[in-house]
């Protein structure tokens, strides 16, 4: 189980995330949501330990993150960042060295199935190709939180199928998925709950299927309710 | 910690590649001038291998800051400190990298230096007076021995290794404590002078014997300046680990 308590983050003049507090559990797909800025990033970036917070405590499995939470959680950020001389071969062999869960045979599947040759070299990949190689290393590891931020950003129909599916093929009772994209519609089929962060905060969680029982609603509709675009304004 | 370091050698490997090259270049330069006796060559051979040895243990040095500091400060950052490792393994391992790379690369330079002397005086047949020449000097500074050259090559490894470690804090400094604060840079560059003259007056108010060129004297001067480095390389990783955000 993965907890955020109060969690915090302040960078000089602006709050980035501001005391979210709520409590994600295993065998859950979950879609971040919120506009550019709402705090995403930065409350992935805590998850992981990138980022400090400024005041709170993230918990996964009842203890403060720290080295052995990086052990079971992976993280692809949305930015390129693997080391320039890396060629797509090595990006498998240092997470190969570095996390006991990377399988390198399901890495050359998942590049096989997306086209990449492993002895392309990182800094020449287009803006697709690296999304598809950030979300092949990242699902090659048997994690059981993943992180993916923004796994959608810049790249064409066919190769967001592919990132998707990838991305879900990994699903399973004992692990979570936590995907941020701005891209709503595309989560929708996917995921089973939405979190929703609005200016720094916890707007909601809700359960897709709920929305759509108890209030006819989908998670587009939502989106746009708690966004500032309600439904109801466009009749 | 192998991994990591194995890791950091790649990163620093063709700036040495490049170290390497210029050398060999400058070797054959030097090997044709004395051998062809072309005294040109030979002079241009002298002085630029001499000049590459002392700029090159320098930027190795400078080499490793630069790549801490990028490491820091790039999104390249999340390659390491998304693996499972904290702070001061992942300093440790750029400290070990460094270290040895500027004592291998130093010790490359004296040997190249030892060869070229020996093969100009044996070309010219004055290998006896060589001898003579070292032996004399040998007289003036004491007793020249294997532990004497071992204590100095420790003591000033010592110190470098001091001179980075002061370095790395101030870069860490800067991408934590001083993030996002005016004057940020300045401030971490006065603290690494500020560092580096204070220990520098209390080494030299030490009631010790701190002649370089004996053997206690070099272990002194290197026994010295492990103390301040091991309190940097600590400070500098406690900071990463509970400050650091990238």
């Amino acid at each position: 189980m993965l907890e955020s308590i109060e969690i915090t983050k302040k960078f000089v003049g602006k709050t980035a995330v501001d005391n979210i507090s709520m409590k994600l559990e295993s065998g859950h797909i979950y879609a971040l949501l919120g506009p550019n800025g709402s705090g995403k990033t930065t409350w992935m970036k805590m998850v992981t330990g990138l980022i400090k917070p400024t005041s709170g405590y993230i918990m996964y499995n009842g203890a403060p993150i720290g080295i052995p939470s990086r052990r079971e959680i992976a993280y692809m950020a949305t930015e390129p960042y693997f080391y320039d001389w890396m060629t797509i071969a090595d990006v498998g062999k240092y997470y190969q060295d570095f996390f006991e869960d990377f399988s390198m045979e399901k890495y050359h599947t998942l590049l096989g199935r997306m086209e990449l040759d492993t002895k392309m070299k990182t800094k020449n990949l287009s803006s697709g190709m690296m999304a598809k190689l950030k979300v092949a290393v990242t699902m090659a590891r048997n994690a059981k939180v993943f992180l993916l931020d923004e796994p959608l950003n810049g790249i064409d129909l066919i190769a967001r199928d592919e990132v998707m599916q990838a991305a879900i093929e990994n699903a399973a009772p004992d692990n979570m998925l936590i995907i941020s994209s701005h891209l709503v519609e595309e989560l929708e089929s996917v995921v089973d709950s939405a979190i929703f962060i609005k200016d720094a905060k916890l707007a909601g969680i809700y359960n897709i299927e709920e929305l759509r029982q108890n209030e006819g609603v989908s998670l587009a509709d939502k989106y746009r309710e708690v966004f500032g675009h309600a439904v109801g304004g466009e009749n | 910690m192998l991994n990591l370091i194995k890791y950091e050698m790649r990163k620093t490997w063709k700036i040495k590649a490049i170290l390497l090259v210029i050398t060999a270049v400058l070797q054959v330069v030097f090997l044709i001038g004395l051998y062809g006796e072309n005294e040109t060559a030979l002079g241009i051979g002298t002085g630029f291998l001499f000049m590459t040895a002392i700029v090159g243990v320098a930027v190795i040095g400078i080499y490793s800051i630069i790549l801490l500091r990028n490491d820091l400060n790039t999104k390249q950052s999340y390659m390491l400190f998304m693996t499972p490792n904290n702070s001061y393994k992942i300093l440790g391992a750029k400290a070990i990298e460094c270290g040895l790379s500027v004592w291998i690369i130093g010790l490359f330079f004296t040997a190249l230096g030892a060869l070229d002397g020996i093969l100009v005086l044996e070309k010219f047949n004055e290998l006896d007076s060589l001898f003579k020449i070292i032996k004399a000097m040998l007289a003036d500074i004491g007793e020249f021995t294997t532990p004497t050259l071992f204590s100095y090559a420790a003591a000033m490894l010592a110190s470098a290794l001091f001179s980075i470690a002061t370095a790395f804090f101030a870069v860490v400094l800067s991408a934590t404590l001083l993030n996002g604060k005016k004057y940020n840079g300045f401030i971490s560059v006065f603290v690494f002078f500020a560092i580096q003259i204070l220990v520098g007056y209390i080494f030299n108010k030490l009631p010790f014997d701190l002649d370089m060129v004996n053997v206690a004297g070099g272990l002194t001067t290197a026994g010295f300046y492990v103390i301040p480095t091991v309190i940097m390389f600590f400070i500098t990783a406690w900071i990463m680990d509970n400050k650091l955000s990238v």
